[in-house]
């Protein structure tokens, strides 16, 4: 027998030997059907240490631009999504690197990328995340290494809660990677301090949009 | 003092001794425990809601037990049809073994792994190493652990042990143009730095999993770092290895237990990052690993699952919130177990993966107070598992189901039991035995000496209970 | 749990279980138990034949010899009424475990029926019998200990603190870290006693912390392992049961 048949014989026959004692039946999904909490959503991001603006879907990249200057941000890593388009096409003309080809640009991303800056697909408002699908548009990475990462999520795309966004998974398929993000990367390990940016983004910037 | 050993059972006294003798180590565990037991008790406000979120957790989690060779065939048939390829370890040296030759496979040279407490129990490290391997592991609080020699002593806070003045020191003399600095910011930039390029240029990554998903063939892994997800993304080659009881039946399981969890673990209300892996690179996508592995490792586990009572150990999340909430765990800190699980849940699991004999004594360690059972997320018994071992452990029926059972029994004290309870079943035995105590009270010797080494003797009372409430009917009727 | 649905008048006879403890270092504990009932108008059932509820061998893991002694409590116990218990800890034995300890046996029905009519002490005197009490003594302060069982057992920590709370002239505090167990643990305290002590040595530092002049706990237990480390150390803080304590506020033996 192989050892996975031996694994799954001695579960099978533990629990022929003592079967379990029942146990509650599934509870009826909860799903909220309330409208997401956007006042919450800008809250737990906050509490989260991340930077929350709102406003209409058309006013970002100009918020953006001067949010550059202030902080002489100038060299932005993008993937192929329409956030990546719109603000290739931005008047204060960025200088822009698409990335999209991993094994050519990968050192260059680890050495030298600022600022990532992507669309997220969603988000969950109760508890302030954003959620990143895998894809041919963006490549995970982009949310990942360059220390800064500047994200663009529309209101209509968030859910309530973590139950609703399972339920859109568990009926739409799971992409290959689907990542929650909620805050910037950090670490308590050390003597219970908190420390940002551990080995993903110090700053995540949220442009909430309507 | 700090290794893992098979035989925890060995020289946990003199463990004991010294951890408790240690007084920055002490105010270390002090300071801690009391920190993370304050953030969790932020996090549930509502005494009521949380008792039946800890219901429905333990009802996920026992749910998933009942049907767990179904779900494990499910996941698998999953997760092969995602592409991500399974593998199945009986024992610890299975496991290593079938991840050395996965390594192998893909000529691998540059290592990196996130926190997985599944990796420490079967040590991958050592075993990695005898087979030529290095591997770093890139959590925080592990990176310092391993860099120092040392072992984690807490499952979620790896480094709990040490301040950062002894981090600032290891890090000024092991890393190359490092300067002596206590700023947590600072030390935090420099392991940063350093597991950065490891990152950059690893070529396998190794990980846990906090749950897997049977319904979509879904590894899921929570944290705060972003290693965990550097480890899974960036190398071509992502070996997972999961314990496999951890698999949930549906993504609709999720939400409670990841409303348990990070609150339970750190006070959080959710951790940074919630990465869900379902396969490997797809053609059109631009990174990700080209090979996704998943190690289902059995190692003792199906044998606790025989045993009814026992197999609620199985339903642990590894959240740490028992041990933060165990008045001895805080004394001792993690070390002196000298166990990858310390505390409650360790003196649950050790003794059933070890054996009796090597790790019986664990459960000695313990008041049966109860503060973990109160605090466990999904319910695990824990005072009632550790009684329950204590019993198998000096249990002298063959049919007991745990190994090494019988093998704390002592002669002396069973038959101070068997005396004991000969008097206790007779109560005009029991009533001569403590009329002679009352009677006796200046001249009984103080015993015993470990209770009179820090307490006044026990004296008792010029006459018992029951002789006064004989007195009173008399002086009545 | 029981659901509290007897209501006080109908009650007219409790048994009461002494405790080995009580028994030998604190009977004026138990018979402070027998007067408060006592004074409610409730006749007290005191079974001679009764020793200690088998926790010390339970508790190590011998249950053969933990069953021989609750199967004897059971049958002695065996009259439908309420079976009083000053001891939190005790009483976990008798409804938590008994049930379990005795569930294959032919007196598995008996032991969830004694399960269900067992009260701590305090807990029966405010939650069923719902006591009012008048404070005859001099102001006081006490330090209230509620042991581990009582409080996550029986979850009886806030009667023993209601029934203190009528009590005018006495200022309750609990010491900080109230919740953490004071290190006794039976047979813990002999086997790990290094633990046990540190443990102790924490809870003695906190009791003192609060200023008090009397420390107060419902199990002998906490209070032999808590008593026993001040007295050690020299410490002048008088412990006392907290039946006996609530029997001298309200009256007690004063004619
Ligand atoms: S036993 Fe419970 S409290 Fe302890 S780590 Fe496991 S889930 Fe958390």
């Amino acid at each position: 027998m192989k050892p996975r048949d031996r694994i799954l014989s001695r579960l099978r026959h533990g629990r022929a030997a003592s079967p379990a004692a029942p146990y509650p039946a599934p509870q009826a999904q909860a799903t909220a059907d309330s409208a997401p909490d956007i006042d919450a959503m800008v809250t737990a991001l906050q509490a989260a240490h991340a930077e929350v603006f709102r406003m209409d879907e058309s006013a970002w990249p100009d918020h953006l631009a001067s949010l550059a200057e202030q902080r002489a941000w100038q060299q932005w890593w993008v993937g192929r999504d329409e956030v990546a388009s719109t603000w290739q096409a931005h008047g204060s003309a960025p200088s822009v690197t698409v990335f999209e080809d991993w094994e050519r640009q990968k050192s260059t991303l680890f050495e030298s990328a600022p600022i990532g800056l992507s669309l997220a697909q969603g988000g969950i408002a109760d508890t302030g995340t954003l959620i990143v699908e895998s894809g041919s548009a963006v490549p995970r990475t982009l949310s990942l290494v360059p220390p800064v990462h500047v994200v663009v999520v529309r209101e209509n795309s968030l859910f309530p809660d973590m139950a609703t966004a399972m339920v859109h998974y568990s009926r739409h398929g799971m992409p290959t990677n689907l990542i929650f993000i909620s805050g910037p990367s950090k670490t308590a390990d050390i003597q219970q301090t908190m420390a940002y940016g551990a080995h993903g983004p110090r700053e995540l910037i949220v442009y909430l949009c309507r | 003092m700090s290794g893992f050993t098979n035989h925890p059972d060995q020289d946990f006294g003199v463990r004991i001794h010294d951890a408790l003798g240690d007084a920055e180590l002490r105010e270390s565990f002090h300071g801690a425990m009391t920190f993370l037991r304050d953030r969790r008790r932020a996090q549930f406000p509502d005494p009521e809601a949380l008792e039946t979120l800890r219901d429905s957790g333990a009802a996920i989690r026992d749910r998933a037990l009942a049907q767990l060779p179904d779900l494990l065939e499910q996941l698998e048939d999953r997760c092969r049809h995602n592409g991500i390829q399974v593998h199945w370890a009986e024992t610890a040296e299975d496991a290593n073994r079938i991840i050395t030759g996965l390594i192998r496979a893909v000529n691998g040279k540059r290592i990196v792994k996130g926190k997985s407490m599944a990796t420490e129990e079967i040590g991958l490290n050592t075993a990695l190493e005898a087979a030529g391997f290095t591997c770093l592991e890139s959590d925080m609080g592990e990176y310092i652990v391993q860099q120092a020699h040392e072992t984690p002593s807490h499952i979620i806070m790896p480094a709990i042990h040490r301040n950062k003045a002894s981090i600032a020191r290891q890090f000024a003399e092991q890393i190359p143009d490092t300067p002596y600095t206590e700023d947590v910011d600072e030390l935090i930039g420099t392991g940063r730095r350093v597991l950065r390029r490891a990152f950059a240029e690893a070529d396998v990554g190794i990980s846990g999993v906090n749950f897997a998903v049977a319904e979509t063939g879904t590894l899921c892994l929570v944290e705060n770092e972003g290693n965990g997800r550097m480890s899974t993304t960036v190398p071509d080659t992502h070996i997972a290895v999961m314990g496999l009881e951890k698999v949930i039946e549906k993504l609709a399981d999720l939400p409670d237990l990841m409303r348990l969890l990070p609150k339970s673990a750190t006070g959080q209300a959710i951790t940074t990052y919630v990465n869900m892996i379902s396969g490997p690179r797809r053609d059109d996508e631009s990174d990700g690993p080209r090979q996704v592995h998943l190690v289902l490792l059995d190692n003792g586990r199906s044998r606790i699952y025989a045993d009814r009572q026992l197999r609620a150990t199985l339903r642990c999340i590894r959240c740490g919130a028992c041990m933060n909430h165990c008045p001895v765990y805080e004394r001792l800190g993690g070390h002196a177990y000298g166990t990858v699980y310390p505390g409650p849940i360790g003196q649950v699991v050790m003794p059933q993966l070890f054996g009796l004999d090597h790790a019986g004594k664990l459960t000695q360690a313990c008041s049966l107070n109860g503060a973990c059972g109160e605090v466990c997320p999904v319910r695990i018994p824990l005072p009632d598992l550790i009684r329950r071992l204590r019993h198998e452990g000096v249990s002298t029926d063959p049919a007991s189901p745990v190994r090494g059972h019988g093998r704390q029994r002592r002669f002396s004290e069973a038959l101070i039991w068997r005396v004991w309870c000969f008097i206790h079943t007779r109560p005009p035995l029991y009533r001569l035995v403590t009329r002679v105590a009352t009677r006796a009270r200046h001249w009984l010797p103080p015993l015993p000496r470990a209770w009179t080494r820090h307490r006044a003797p026990l004296q008792p009372a010029d006459r018992s209970f029951q002789e006064m409430m004989r007195h009173r009917e008399d002086r009545r009727s | 749990m029981p659901g509290y649905c007897m209501n006080s008048p109908a009650i007219q006879r409790v048994y009461l279980f002494g405790t080995c403890l009580i028994d030998v270092f604190h009977p004026a504990a138990g018979l402070a138990s027998v007067q408060l009932l006592e004074r409610e108008g409730i006749e007290v059932v005191f079974p001679e034949e009764q020793t200690c509820c088998g926790q010390p061998p339970y508790n190590s893991g011998y249950d053969e010899e933990a069953r021989a002694v609750a199967r004897q409590v059971v049958r002695r116990f065996s009259e439908s009424i309420p079976v009083i218990v000053p001891s939190g800890s005790c009483a976990g034995m008798l409804r938590q475990h008994y049930p379990s300890l005795l569930a294959d046996g032919p007196l598995a029905d008996a032991a969830r029926d004694l399960a269900a009519r067992t009260y701590e002490l305090h807990e029966f005197l405010h939650r069923v019998l719902q006591v009012r009490w008048q404070d005859h003594g001099d102001p006081v302060k006490i330090v209230m200990h509620t042991s581990c069982s009582a409080r996550r057992e029986m979850g009886v920590r806030e009667d023993g603190l209601a029934l203190l709370r009528q009590l005018e002239g006495v200022e309750v505090c609990e010491p900080e870290s109230a919740e953490t167990c004071c290190g006794f643990g039976g047979t813990f305290a002999v086997k790990m006693s290094e633990i046990s002590a540190a443990m102790a040595t924490d809870k003695c530092r906190a009791v003192q912390a609060t200023g008090a002049d009397q420390l107060l706990s419902s199990d002998c237990g906490c209070l032999l392992n808590i008593d026993g480390m001040l007295r050690k150390q020299g410490a002048h803080l008088p412990a006392e049961h907290l039946a006996e304590f609530l029997w001298k506020r309200t009256g007690g033996d004063t004619p």
